[in-house]
């Protein structure tokens, strides 16, 4: 006889604050970052955070097609997040779903404050976010590596942007979700920041919490912005430290 | 220079202390970089800016010399696809924009007259911004590449004006110094005074006009 498994039954958290894949309840899931990777647009970026894997092209500021979008004093910025059909384990249709406009969205107003969008007007700024592989955190993960494309292709930000979600699971706040924790979870809040000028571009809550745990939240939120923010510091320098592309490229 | 790279938002130094230059911004008294690049600091004209790394924006820039195919001409202002500058193009065409007062030091009544659509010219950029102003005043500016009117053959220069190897076809443009298809037959400069208009002309054209 098959005994039925309740992945119900299964704490999310342990009593000493140890979640089903061994992180701490403030730790994030281990983040991979690469930068220039594609040779065919203005900018690009890889991330890795766990198992979302996420690859962002930036293209511009290029003219603004068709030309009734173009704004006379500014540049427009367009996303486009997209899920690859292979990214979740049933096959996702290509075409864009609800969800997909809607985080094309919220995605766009999260990058637009820091983007110098003046610099650049009658133009348009195109960022293309294809998640390859989907385990949660796509929509921060994807505004960490756009910000970072962004930074590669030149375009002149006022801050860099980073992402990262937090949620509540057993009653207690944790960072960064896994699949798992965001479905079965009670709650999930991605938030984006611009770290230096400390200033909040994104924040969704999917779920319940107090006023207490919110705070709580936005600071946890903050911490692991900062971890990110650093391995973006780090995964441009590291472009940048090696000889060859050391020069200003033409 | 500094030889630490700064990225985006990182604080450079203060707003009493430095006038911010290129891809250096102030925010609340504050100087921080809106760029990936090394930190320049003088200290005599106190001014900070960041020497960009990595690839720079394909975007014109005042002063620089760019190729762009003319798309419309009309008699006050012609509008031209910038399509690269020397040695690299850019992925998508910008704008450009040549006012009839921009295509030479000498007056024109009609801009018309001197570019059409399909032309290859050589111009400066005068602006910033889009849409950008194109200027073809300089000798190496102007038209380097052109085609008939009438019959969409390659102009060949004479040295006294452009002809159509196929119909023969005299026509004018604001030529660049650099024009690419130059005539077996062009004379040098001391002996241009003495070719004759009429000796240029072959092909179809001069039997068809012969016979009238």
């Amino acid at each position: 006889m098959v005994e039925a498994v309740d992945s119900g039954s299964k704490p999310l958290l342990s009593p000493d604050g140890i979640r089903t894949d061994g992180r701490k309840i403030d730790e994030m899931r281990k983040v991979k970052m690469e930068v220039g990777l594609l040779k065919n647009c203005s900018g690009s970026a890889y991330i890795e955070q766990g198992k979302t894997k996420i690859i962002v092209a930036v293209h511009g500021p290029r003219e603004a097609h068709p030309k009734h979008l173009a704004q006379p004093g500014r540049a427009i910025l367009r996303t486009r997040y997209h899920m690859a059909p292979f990214s979740t384990s049933d096959r996702k249709s290509p075409a864009p779903s609800r969800r997909e406009i809607e985080i094309t969205k919220v995605i766009r107003e999260a990058l637009e404050p820091a983007v110098m969008l003046d610099e650049f007007p009658k133009t348009s700024i195109d960022v293309f976010i294809e998640v390859l592989q989907a385990d949660a955190g796509t929509r921060s993960a994807g505004i960490t590596a756009a910000a970072l494309a962004l930074a590669e292709a030149g375009i002149p930000m006022r801050d860099m942007v980073a992402a990262v979600a937090v949620g509540k699971l057993e009653g207690r706040v944790v960072m960064d979700l896994n699949e798992e924790e965001d479905e079965h979870g009670q709650a999930d809040m991605p938030v984006a920041m611009m770290p230096n000028v400390n200033r909040i571009t994104l924040l969704q809550l999917n779920g319940r919490l107090t006023r207490a745990e919110l705070e709580e939240g936005l600071s946890m939120a903050r911490r692991g912005v900062d971890q990110l923010y650093e391995m973006q510091k780090q995964a441009l320098r590291e472009k940048y430290t090696s000889s060859e592309s050391a020069q200003e490229e033409d | 220079m500094s030889d630490a790279i700064v990225v985006p938002g990182e604080e450079v130094g203060v707003a009493e202390q430095y006038v911010p230059e290129g891809l250096v911004y102030e925010l609340n008294g504050i100087l921080r970089s809106s760029g990936v690049g090394r930190v320049l600091k003088d200290d005599v004209k106190h001014i900070i800016k960041i020497q960009r790394q990595g690839k720079k924006l394909q975007v014109p820039s005042k002063g620089e010399r760019v190729y762009a195919v003319i798309t419309d001409a009309k008699p006050k202002m012609v509008t031209a696809d910038i399509v690269g500058k020397p040695a690299k193009s850019y992925g998508s065409p910008f704008v450009g924009l040549i006012p009839v007062s921009m295509i030479s030091s000498q007056r024109i009544d009609a801009a018309d007259n001197y570019f059409v659509p399909s032309d290859i010219i050589l111009a400066e950029v005068v602006n910033e911004r889009s849409p950008f102003i194109l200027s073809t005043k300089a000798d190496e500016c102007g038209v380097v590449f052109g085609r008939c009117r009438s019959c969409g053959d390659v102009l060949e220069s004479t040295g006294r004006g452009l002809v159509c190897r196929n119909c023969g076809l005299r026509d004018e443009r604001k030529l660049s110094s650099n024009y690419l298809i130059r005539s077996s037959q062009e004379a040098p400069q001391s002996e241009r005074r003495d070719v004759k208009r009429q000796d240029h002309r072959h092909g179809d054209y001069r039997k068809k006009y012969r016979r009238q």
